[in-house]
Order: C-alpha cells, then structure tokens, then sequence
C-alpha cells in the first residue's frame, strides 16, 4: 500500500502543530491497535460494510475483514498517523481484496455461486433498530436501490465510490490507496455517481 | 464548468457531481448559494446516501465480532520458532555443547 496524504495542513506542519497531532494520533491509535479484540471490536463492522459492498460477497466479507485484521494487527508499526486508522484499513482492505479476488479458487467459486448481501437479512436489522414502519420501508428501499446499482458498477467504481461516499475519504486519498492518477479516480467517481443517480431518480 | 446563471436553468449533472466529489468550480458554488432548487437536489442524493451508509453499517454491527486472538497467538508461536536469532542460537548452543561434550576426560 502505498503512503497515504498527510491530512494536517502545511501550515500546521510548518508551525509543528500538525506534526504534534499527527504523533498524537499515532500514539493513541497504536495503543488501540496493540489489543487484538480491542481493534476487532472498534473496526469490524465498518471494515466488514466497506469489504461486503466492495466485493458484493457477503460470504468473503467476512474472510477478507478477518484478513485485513491480521495483516493490520501485524503491521501496525507502519502506521504513521497520517490518515485516520478506517482510512489505513481501508486501504489495506483494498490490497487483501485485490488479492482474493485475482485467485482462482475464486473465479471458480464466483462461477458457481454468489452470495450477495440478504435484503431480508438487513431488514430484520433495521426492524430491530426501533425504526417506525415507514422508516423502515424507507430505509430497505434505499438500501435496495443502491445496493442494486452498485452492483451495476465495475469493481473499480464500486470500490471508488464507497472509499468516497461512505468511508468519506479525500479523492486525494483515494488516488493514494488505488495507485491511480487523480483524473481516473476522478472518471470512476463521475460514471459511479451517474449510475447511481440515474436510478435513485427522483432525487439527482 | 460552464453553466447558466439565470433562476430557471440549474447546474448541469456534472456541475453537481464535481460539487459532491468535493471539486466543484467558484461559479459552481456561488449558484448552489443561491439556488434552492439545486441544493435540494445534492441533499436528496447526500440524505439518500446518509440513509444507505446508516442502515449497513447497522446491518454489519449487528454480526457476531471475529475471534482473531488464537489466530495471532499461532502466528506469534510460529514466528518465534522461525526467527533467525532464535534458530541462530539454538544452533550455536547445540553446537557448544557437543563440542564441550566431545572432549577427552583427561584434557
């Protein structure tokens, strides 16, 4: 992975405060990263919603976040601070799935099967979270209507658009954890985004 | 972006994807200030999007947490058993036994 955008500001830098955030940040979040269960417990369901989205497989979600983890928990001397710990797992996740999903056990499981997210599954969730029944019928609407687009999308835009939209990291970032230029983040966004709002309708 | 400053035509579509990538031009922004019906349009997709992002993440936290501490606590035991120091110095005190071991009584 490669380093990712030093989020202080270069005036910060220059006048020592970012750098004391950014050693701060780091000696917090080492500290977190040091307890396994700890970071599990912290990380894992964000993770799991980046990896489960990104792939389209919930099943493989659940192998590559368990992966993602350990190569993290193994790894976390090199985390610098720079970034905020979802945005270094995320990219980090972004290798691991790079990985699975250039394996061929995978090509040939993907062929014989596919186990994309349960809408009922996420609705029994939502009915639990105390939602008023319109609310809920809202929110599985939505939730049905983006999932379905973005399985629409190419592997690239899908991973784009959920490091943008829902990881919330800069196109900076982005271009920093895929290794691409600025303009093809910036292409993948634009098609993600059209896509998404051609069916959302209404809306945009 | 070129774009129409007039009250009846809007942004273009991708006048407002740059606004919503977070790249969108000065004359992009002054409109949005401006113009109610476009900055209805980015809130619809941002609370559509706020609604998907809320009842995932809900649908993740509510998996059961992954129990990695057996795997970590193997992995440690492997690493230990293939550290080159550890291999190095096993080695070496087998090695200073066996010599100690091998010398004539009377020496």
């Amino acid at each position: 992975m490669g380093t990712i955008a030093a989020s202080a500001s270069l005036s910060e830098i220059m006048h020592g405060e970012g750098i004391k955030t950014t050693q701060g940040a780091r000696a917090r979040a080492i500290t977190e990263l040091d307890d396994i269960d700890c970071m599990v417990k912290t990380y894992q369901a964000r993770l799991l919603r980046f990896v489960t989205y990104s792939t389209g497989d919930a099943d493989m979600a659940q192998t590559i976040t368990q992966d993602t983890l350990l190569k993290a928990y193994n790894g976390r001397e090199s985390f610098r601070g720079e970034c905020s710990v979802n945005t270094w797992l995320a990219g980090i996740a972004v290798n691991v799935i790079r990985d699975h999903l250039r394996t061929e056990r995978y090509k040939f499981w993907k062929k014989v099967k596919s186990s994309s997210v349960d809408v009922q599954d996420m609705a029994s969730v939502l009915a639990a979270d105390g939602l008023n029944p319109e609310g809920q019928v809202l929110a599985k609407e939505k939730v049905k209507l983006v999932s379905a687009v973005l399985e629409t999308l190419s592997q690239k835009q899908r991973t784009i658009f959920l490091l943008k939209f829902s990881e919330e990291m800069s196109v900076e970032e982005i271009c920093e954890v895929l290794g691409m230029s600025v303009n093809t983040v910036r292409t993948h966004l634009h098609r993600a985004l059209k896509a998404v709002r051609g069916r959302l309708g209404a809306g945009l | 972006m070129k774009m129409n400053s007039t009250p009846t035509q809007h942004l273009p579509d991708e006048a407002l994807d740059d606004f919503l990538i977070g790249i969108s031009s000065a004359e992009s922004e002054v409109h949005l200030a401006a113009c109610k019906d476009c900055r209805d349009r980015v809130q619809s997709f941002r609370s559509d999007l706020q609604t998907f992002n809320q009842s995932t993440l809900l649908w993740s936290e509510s998996k059961p947490f992954l129990n990695l501490r057996p795997l970590v606590a193997r992995r440690s035991f492997y690493f230990l058993l293939a550290s080159p120091r550890w291999v190095m110095a096993v080695v070496f005190a087998f090695a200073a036994w066996s010599s100690f071991a091998s010398l004539p009584a009377s020496t």
